[in-house]
Formats: C-alpha cells, sequence, structure tokens
C-alpha cells in the first residue's frame, strides 16, 4: 500500500529521485538519496561545498547516470525525457559556458526557438533592466552577467520547473534580490516548482519554503523553513550525563571538559528527547544558520 | 639573495616537461653546434658553428628563460621583492653565460669573437622581443627573414660578409633591447591580468597549465578563451537562420561551435582574418622581394618553393589536423558539465534519443568527411601524376583514410564516454603517427632519378602494418559505438 502511494506521490511530483546512488573516481557522492518535490513549492538545497548538491541536480535531471536509483521529471524518467517535459522545465547550471561564440541576444533567440511559450518580451527588457549588453558575446561577459543571461534565458520559457543550481553565486547583492524577487514571483503567481542549491543561507530564509540538507551525500533532514526554530535544537549535556544522551541525533559533538553537544529533533509527539529534562542539561533554539553550521561542522 | 635562487628561476617558472624538453633542445643545439664546427670545411667554420647555437639559444629565450616574467610578476603581486629580483637577476646572469660561452670558446678557437658575440646577443634579444612584444608583432616578425634578403637590395642593407654590417647589427641589438626593457617593465607593473587578446605577450599564455608542457594544453584551451583572445572586429558572428527544431543539424553545429559554427559572409571573413592577416601582409613583402628580384634570383625562388611546399604540407596532413581539431573539439565539449550538454540535453524539439544520435553524429563528421575527401582525390591525382605504382598509391591512399578512421573511433569513444586512458592513447597514437609518416614518405622515395630500392621491401610490411592498426582502430570504434548505443542520450558528459 505504501509502494503504491509513493509510487503515485512520485508519478505526480513535477521532480522525484528514489534511491540515487552515485561516486566518482570509487568515492561516493550520493548516498541513496530519496526526494520528491510538491508542485508550486520553492525547495532550498543546502549543503556545504562538495556535499553532492550539484551531483544530486544533475542526476534529478538525467544529466548524469547514477550507478543506482531512479530519477523522474513530471513523471517520466529523467533520462528519457520527452519534449513536452522538457518544454516545461528550465535549468540554469552553476557557472554556466554554453554558447560562448554567440551574443547574449543570439543566445536568447536560438534557444527560445524552441520552446512554445518563450517570452520574447520578457527577455528583451529583463536584458535592458539588468544593463546587459545585447551584442556583446557571451564570452567576453563577466561572470555575473553570464549567469542573469542565463537565468533570463530561464525564465523566459515559462517554466513549471524551474531547478538552479547555485544561482546568486556569482551575483552582486542587488542582482542577487531581484533574481530571489523574481524566483518568488513566479512561485507565488504561476504556481512554478522551483529547487535550488546554495549555501547563502539568507537566500533560503527570503525565499524558500521548504529546506533539504545534504551532507556527505545523504539527505539529512527536510522541512518548512518557519518549522525548523521549533523542531530542531542544540543540546547541551555536562559529562556527568552525557551518557544519558539520545542515540538519535543529527549531529553530536564532544567538547574538551567531556560535556556534549547534539542536535536534536522532536518526536512524533513534539516531545523532546528524555535527556532534555535532565538536571544541568540545556536546550538552545538554532536559527537556520546556526542550524546548518551545527551539522555540517 | 643566493645564487642558488638565481640559478633556479627558470627551474621552478616552468611545468617539468617543458623544463625537460627545452633542456634537451639546448643540449642538442649545443652539441649540433660543436658538430658543425667540427666537420664544416673552410675558414668559416664559426659562422655554421655560431648558427647551430644561436637556434637552440632563441628556443631557450622564446619558450624557457623568458617564463622568468611571469614569476617576477607573481613576485610583485605577492610582495615579495627577493624573488622578483632574483627573477629579473636570473635573466642577467643566463644572458651573460650564453653570450660568454661561445665567444670564449670559439674565439679561443680563431672565431671572429665580436660578431659571434653580436649573432648570440640577436638570437637572445630577438626571441625574447618575439614573446614580450604584442602577439601582432610577433606575425610580421615571422617576416623578417623573408624581408631582410628582399631590403638587402632596396635599403642597400649590408650582408654578413660586409664590413658594415657589424654597425648594422649593433644598432638592430640596440633597439631589441631597448624594446624587451621597456616591455618588460610595462607586462611586470601591468595590474590587468591581459593573459587574453590580441595586444597581449605570448609569454602570459605560458602560464596556463598545459600550454608548451604537454600536449593536451590544446585540450584545456576553452572556447572562451579562444574567444577572448581575439578582437571584436576579428570575431565570427554565428548564422542563426536555419536554426531551430526543423533544422537539428544546423542547430547541433551551432551548439558544436568552432569551426562547425555557420557563419554569416562577414562571420566567414571575420574567422579567417587570422589566415587573411599574414597574407595581406605577405604582399608587401613580395613586392619588397620582388624590387630586389632583378639582382637575385633566390628571394623569388625561395618565395615559390615556401608556397608549394605550404600547399604540400596541407595536402599530405591536413587530414591528420581535422581529425585532430575534430576529436579535440568533441572531447572539450563533452567534458565541460556546465556547458552545451545540459542546455542540448534539455532542449525540447531535437527529437528522440535515436534522432539526437543519427543528428549528432552526421553534424559532427559531415563536413570532415567531405573534406578529407577533397583531400584523398588531391593525393591520389596527385600520385597519379607523379606516376606511383599500384601498391605506393594505395599507401598514399591509406594514411588519409586512417585519419577518417582514427577520427570516428575516437569521436564515438568520446560521445560514449568510452575513452582510453592516457596511456592507452600513446599506445594507439605513437604507432599511428610513426605509420602516417612512414606511408607518406617511403612511396615518394621511389621517385626520381636515383628511386630507394627498399622501398618496395617495405611497402608489403607497411600494409600489414595498416592492417593491424586498422583492426585497432575498428576495435576502438566499436568499442565507443556500444557505448553511445548505451547511454540513454548522447548529451551525457564523460
Amino acid at each position: 500500500m505504501n509502494a503504491v502511494l509513493k509510487e503515485t506521490a512520485y508519478a505526480a511530483a513535477p521532480l522525484a529521485v528514489h534511491g540515487l546512488t552515485h561516486s566518482y573516481e570509487g568515492s561516493s557522492v550520493l548516498r541513496g538519496v530519496d526526494l520528491a518535490l510538491e508542485p508550486g513549492s520553492v525547495l532550498g538545497l543546502i549543503g556545504r561545498n562538495g556535499a553532492g548538491k550539484s551531483t544530486l541536480i544533475r542526476a534529478m535531471l538525467g544529466l548524469l547516470q547514477p550507478l543506482s536509483g531512479s530519477a523522474f521529471v513530471f513523471g517520466e524518467p529523467a533520462l528519457k525525457l520527452g519534449d513536452d517535459a522538457k518544454a516545461r522545465l528550465a535549468y540554469v547550471p552553476q557557472q554556466p559556458e554554453a554558447l560562448a561564440w554567440l551574443t547574449a541576444q543570439q543566445m536568447l533567440d536560438y534557444v527560445g526557438r524552441f520552446y512554445p511559450r518563450w517570452d520574447t518580451e520578457f527577455a528583451n527588457r529583463t536584458l535592458e533592466r539588468w544593463n546587459i549588453q545585447p551584442n556583446k558575446l557571451l564570452a567576453k561577459l563577466s561572470p555575473g552577467e553570464r549567469q542573469r543571461v542565463d537565468l533570463i534565458r530561464a525564465l523566459a520559457s515559462q517554466p513549471e520547473l524551474l531547478v538552479l543550481d547555485e544561482p546568486a553565486a556569482a551575483l552582486d547583492p542587488v542582482a542577487r534580490r531581484e533574481l530571489l524577487r523574481e524566483v518568488a514571483l513566479r512561485a507565488g503567481e504561476s504556481g512554478t516548482t522551483v529547487l535550488f542549491s546554495t549555501h547563502i543561507v539568507s537566500d533560503l530564509e527570503r525565499v524558500a519554503s521548504e529546506i533539504a540538507f545534504l551532507h556527505e551525500g545523504r539527505l539529512l533532514l527536510r522541512c518548512g523553513v518557519d518549522e525548523t526554530k521549533e523542531r530542531y535544537a542544540r543540546l547541551w549535556l555536562p559529562a556527568a550525563k552525557s551518557a544519558a544522551a539520545p542515540a538519535q541525533a543529527l549531529s553530536r559533538r564532544r567538547h574538551e571538559d567531556g560535556s556534549l553537544s547534539l542536535v536534536v529533533e522532536r518526536d512524533a509527539h513534539e516531545q523532546w528527547p528524555e535527556a532534555a529534562k535532565l538536571a544541568g542539561a540545556r536546550l538552545d533554539a538554532l536559527g537556520l544558520e546556526d542550524l546548518f553550521v551545527e551539522i555540517a561542522e | 639573495m643566493r645564487l642558488n635562487d638565481v640559478l633556479l628561476v627558470p627551474w621552478r617558472s616552468t611545468h617539468r616537461p617543458l623544463r625537460w624538453l627545452s633542456l634537451a633542445i639546448v643540449t642538442a643545439c649545443m652539441l649540433g653546434a660543436i658538430a658543425v664546427g667540427h666537420f664544416m670545411p673552410g675558414p668559416r667554420w664559426w659562422l655554421g658553428s655560431t648558427i647551430a647555437y644561436c637556434f637552440g639559444v632563441a628556443y631557450a629565450w622564446a619558450f624557457w628563460l623568458c617564463t622568468a616574467l611571469l614569476l617576477a610578476i607573481d613576485a610583485r603581486k605577492l610582495r615579495l621583492p627577493g624573488m622578483q629580483r632574483a627573477a629579473t637577476c636570473s635573466v642577467l646572469l643566463y644572458g651573460l653565460l650564453m653570450l660568454a660561452l661561445p665567444v670564449f670558446v670559439l674565439g679561443a678557437l680563431g672565431a671572429n669573437a665580436p660578431v659571434v658575440a653580436l649573432l648570440v646577443a640577436l638570437a637572445m634579444a630577438g626571441s625574447l622581443a618575439f614573446v614580450l612584444l604584442p602577439r601582432w608583432c610577433a606575425m610580421v616578425m615571422g617576416f623578417l627573414p623573408a624581408l631582410s634578403v628582399g631590403l638587402r637590395y632596396a635599403a642597400h642593407l649590408p650582408p654578413w660578409s660586409d664590413p658594415r654590417w657589424p654597425a648594422w647589427g649593433t644598432l638592430a641589438l640596440i633597439v631589441l633591447l631597448v624594446a624587451n626593457v621597456l616591455r618588460w617593465r610595462h607586462l611586470l607593473r601591468s595590474d590587468t591580468d591581459n593573459e587574453l587578446g590580441f595586444g597581449s605577450a605570448i609569454v602570459t599564455q605560458f602560464r596556463r597549465q598545459g600550454a608548451m608542457g604537454n600536449w593536451n594544453g590544446l585540450q584545456q584551451l576553452d572556447s572562451g578563451q579562444l574567444i577572448r583572445q581575439r578582437p571584436d572586429w576579428m570575431q565570427p558572428r554565428a548564422n542563426l537562420r536555419r536554426t531551430g527544431p526543423q533544422s537539428p543539424m544546423h542547430t547541433l553545429r551551432v551548439a558544436l561551435g568552432g569551426w562547425y559554427l555557420p557563419k554569416t559572409l562577414t562571420g566567414h571573413l571575420r574567422a579567417l582574418a587570422p589566415i587573411l592577416l599574414p597574407i595581406l601582409l605577405a604582399i608587401p613583402v613580395m613586392a619588397i622581394m620582388h624590387a630586389g628580384e632583378h639582382r637575385d634570383h633566390t628571394a623569388h625562388i625561395a618565395m615559390i618553393s615556401a608556397g608549394l611546399g605550404l600547399l604540400g604540407w596541407l595536402s599530405l596532413f591536413g587530414g591528420l589536423m581535422l581529425a585532430t581539431m575534430t576529436t579535440l573539439l568533441v572531447r572539450q565539449r563533452w567534458q565541460r558539465t556546465n556547458a552545451e550538454l545540459p542546455l542540448l540535453a534539455l532542449l525540447p524539439g531535437l527529437g528522440d534519443a535515436q534522432g539526437m544520435r543519427r543528428d549528432l553524429l552526421r553534424s559532427i563528421f559531415a563536413i570532415p568527411f567531405a573534406l578529407q575527401a577533397v583531400l584523398l582525390i588531391v593525393m591520389l591525382i596527385a600520385a597519379l601524376a607523379m606516376h606511383l605504382k599500384g601498391l605506393a598509391v594505395l599507401l598514399v591512399a591509406l594514411p588519409q583514410l586512417a585519419a577518417a578512421g582514427a577520427m570516428v573511433a575516437q569521436v564515438l569513444c568520446a560521445l560514449g564516454g568510452r575513452k582510453l586512458p592516457s596511456w592507452g592513447e600513446w599506445l594507439v597514437h605513437v604507432p599511428f603517427v610513426l605509420l602516417f609518416f612512414l606511408s607518406t614518405f617511403i612511396p615518394m622515395a621511389t621517385l626520381g632519378r636515383h628511386p630507394w630500392r627498399g622501398a618496395t621491401l617495405v611497402e608489403p610490411w607497411l600494409l600489414a602494418a595498416w592492417v593491424a592498426l586498422a583492426l585497432v582502430v575498428a576495435w576502438l570504434g566499436r568499442r565507443g559505438w556500444r557505448g553511445l548505443l548505451a547511454r540513454p542520450h548522447p548529451f551525457l558528459a564523460d
């Protein structure tokens, strides 16, 4: 029954992966990742450098063949996407380098011919608004400008699913803010599903409705952005009480004096672990950035 | 600042393969100079010896010792004045050492020491200027030997044997030294990291990993860098008129870029600018040479021979160049995960996997196959015109066919993600190139008044070697093809 429900959920999800594993030169990058996006959600994929975010995104979109597991886009196998699914999807890679020999305008004209819902006016208007010279070759644009042209390319196709790999990495604060506003607008008004990876926590707080935290190839947690403060906390136990630490914790760090710090989660009954009630134990609420640092450190 | 640090600068400023290659070339030239001096008859033996030595010196300064500048630039940026001084001192020290060695040795053996010193100094300063001056100057410098022959009469320049020559040579040396010093200071203090561009110095390119250091350098030079090297007026503009879902092959050619890119007429002219410009420069050079022709036919004959030689060289090795260029381009495109591959993989309207594979292969191979067919026909016509016999004709045709086969195999391996490891590639490439040269030149050895009789004995062996190599290429191609078929779509990176 659960399997059937899961399959149905995967078929309905704009983007879903199940049991995804991958490795480069013998080193594991993804270790059995399960993830499904709900229609209209904005999921921020967060993790340290080298956590496997880009590999996960590329595997989700069928841009690499994983060692095992399956990926689906609008219910179709990611590695065998049809034209219809492709037309509903847009992807911006980290540091885009495509078609360096075309001008920004030529690239948009070239790509636009393939998308049935291409918004030429939006493309031209945004090029002007973002101060990008349309007749300049892409190779001669700065990394930030190039990333913005690729974002225009992705947004002008009016996608139902927008996948952005570190979209703000090369952008200045103003451009970053404009991008996030555009993403929020698309999600809010058009119901676009968005997946974006980042390690800038403030971007997540600004625009994401959910976060998924990828650490060493595993998806450690996934929850609503607003839930994190209520759901996760740091539990500090003095050395004398550290033996009573709960077995389940997202991270565990022993200090020099023998005391123990753990990131703990409320259980199904919304209760903190029993150890939190011990004398001397201390429970601290964690913001998103603190949570990220505690787990990733 | 220790002497050790100064001496080790060229060692520290270059990649290991370049270091050893340079040392080998300089040593070979020095041994050549000794051999020429020993075996050359007549009183001017020292001139031959000096010229052989100058070749080594010129190489060392153009490709090896000039890299001290890169070290000096880095040292300046990192605020390490000691290292910067060491780099500058090393240039002076090696300059003096390389000058003093032939002057004392050849001078002691009876050579004209001032002329030796002048020739060696000119070789050093000239080759350093070649890499320090803007790139367009290097192009002009390529015509200097031809110009000097013509100008000898037009501007009454003295020949080497003339007693006035040292004065002219000294003047040229002073000009070169001043240019080198000014350019060195400019590059050292320039804040912009202008590695690319038509006005940049060639030496700044040696910084890139692989450039000059190993053959892989070409692969590391991505399209963006190549484009940034050219000024805007030389950029080939794309012709997008026939792109779209209705013309997948045209669309794929745009995505492949490089020489596949469909261009407008102006775009073609711009793309050919690096070839057309030297031709335009050659016209005044030829005019100058023609002006001196009534006094000396050598220049005229040399020019015609050079032109014919270039055409012959292009016919012989054009196929090999095409195969190399195609393979490198495809490999480069299929290595980059953030470039054209994700765009093409997710572009709607290119058809199903089978259709995409078919269109992609047609886009990649159509132009090289057509060009290789033309080259093959030219080669066969030339072979028949030279009255080559049956097996020899086949041996002339085989390298072209093998180049096409090797290109197909390597491209399939790149597309199928079944590239051989480096050592495996060397095992195939070295015998292939060797066989290519032998098979091209041995049939020619059967021509002329004194044909090489051994050629008829070698030819069947060459044919057997080609059959063996064809089997290896076929195996490689099959391996790549199976890899490509196994992929769900052809736009997966290596």
